[in-house]
């Protein structure tokens, strides 16, 4: 594969499926330096994957497990290395937040999702994107019970916290 | 607020843009970051590598230029060009194994747990290496009858050396590790479940 095509499937990829990294970026990240630096990484990650696709899975399947494996492994790094970031606050900004795009209950969501451990987080984002129990246990690495037996748990702590605010 | 609820409100995101993204400096970042991952990667297993090599060569040539040769000089040459070799064949043993995971989180995170064993394996010889460079170096010094304020030095300087290898094992490399074994625990454990028919005891 060329560079050349790499690019182009990488900015395809990027344009139809560019919510899933946002909605992992909002999930992981929480000011807006980080969320530069984690968007950063999943995009490189990614790009980097595309020689490495078979077609075997589909692209969102694909760039959900990268893109989750590198939050995960991101918020690990971050926190040993605070200091650590490669002089971001040298370079342009990527994303800019759209501020006409506001649900105060959507907030809360991504509040209650980023409370959850860094694991139940990856389940849930996969979970309310409706993936299948079977999709996610290849996406995670776990049998498909043990998904079940943890969603049941994400949801049912959704639903109390929710109860609580109400 | 009822799950379905949830899902909506969750769903009408993904028709809206939550972020606009600048292509232009999304790709040069992109082509920043692929040099540097190219450029970073086993950085530390060259550096070991070449200063190993230069270092015997050093030794050799130096002994050759004076003819005189010392036993413990030859014992470091051989040590030295011996590490080299180890490292490479270590080296390309890794790079091989970086294939055999799974396409899943698991499988990445068991492979980033790899590396971060084969990082503190590395780090953590490095140390004992050190160990025999200074006890040939020191003895090498006493051979060649060097004034007692060198051997002194050359002690501190090998003393603080170890101090920085530690400091760095325990500060990168064995938090790091821990840390990703702790992931995979939180990932495969049941902590705090109600039992669940049908759950996979093999995990």
């Amino acid at each position: 594969m060329t560079e050349q095509q790499q690019n182009e499937i990488f900015n395809s990829w990027l344009k139809q499926h560019r919510a899933i990294l946002f909605k992992i970026v909002k999930a992981y990240a929480f000011n807006h330096q980080d969320q530069e630096d984690i968007f950063q990484e999943m995009a490189v990650q990614i790009w980097r994957s595309v020689p490495k696709f078979r077609n075997n899975c589909a692209v969102t399947t694909w760039m959900y497990r990268i893109a989750l494996n590198t939050a995960l492994k991101w918020s690990v790094r971050e926190r040993k290395h605070q200091n650590g970031r490669e002089g971001l606050e040298h370079t342009a900004y990527i994303l800019t937040e759209q501020s006409d795009f506001k649900d105060e209950r959507l907030e809360w969501l991504y509040e209650q999702i980023a409370r959850l451990d860094k694991v139940d987080r990856s389940l849930c984002l996969l979970m309310l994107d409706g993936f299948s129990y079977k999709e996610m246990s290849k996406i995670v690495g776990i049998s498909e019970s043990y998904v079940g037996v943890r969603i049941n748990r994400i949801k049912k702590h959704l639903t109390q916290q929710s109860e609580k605010v109400s | 607020m009822e799950f379905e609820e949830m899902k909506k409100i969750w769903d009408a995101q993904s028709n809206q843009a939550m972020y606009a993204i600048d292509e232009a400096a999304l790709r040069n970042r992109v082509i920043a970051k692929k040099a540097k991952a190219r450029k970073l990667a086993g950085l530390t297993e060259k550096i070991f590598i070449g200063a190993n090599i230069f270092a015997g060569s050093i030794i050799v040539v130096a002994s050759v230029i004076k003819d005189k040769w010392s036993v413990s000089g030859l014992i470091m040459t051989a040590f030295m060009y011996f590490i080299a070799g180890y490292i490479v064949v270590r080296r390309n043993k890794r790079l091989k194994s970086q294939d055999k995971f799974e396409r899943t989180m698991l499988g990445d995170l068991d492979n980033a747990i790899a590396t971060a064993d084969y990082q503190v394996n590395f780090s953590r010889s490095s140390r004992y290496y050190l160990g025999v460079v200074v006890g040939l170096s020191l003895t090498s010094l006493l051979e060649a009858n060097s004034p007692w304020w060198v051997v002194v030095l050359a002690a501190l300087f090998f003393i603080l050396t170890y101090i920085g290898a530690k400091w760095e094992y325990r500060t990168f490399y064995a938090s790091q590790k821990k840390e990703l074994r702790s992931m995979r625990d939180k990932l495969v454990s049941m902590d705090n479940d109600e039992p669940h028919a049908g759950f996979d005891q093999a995990i």
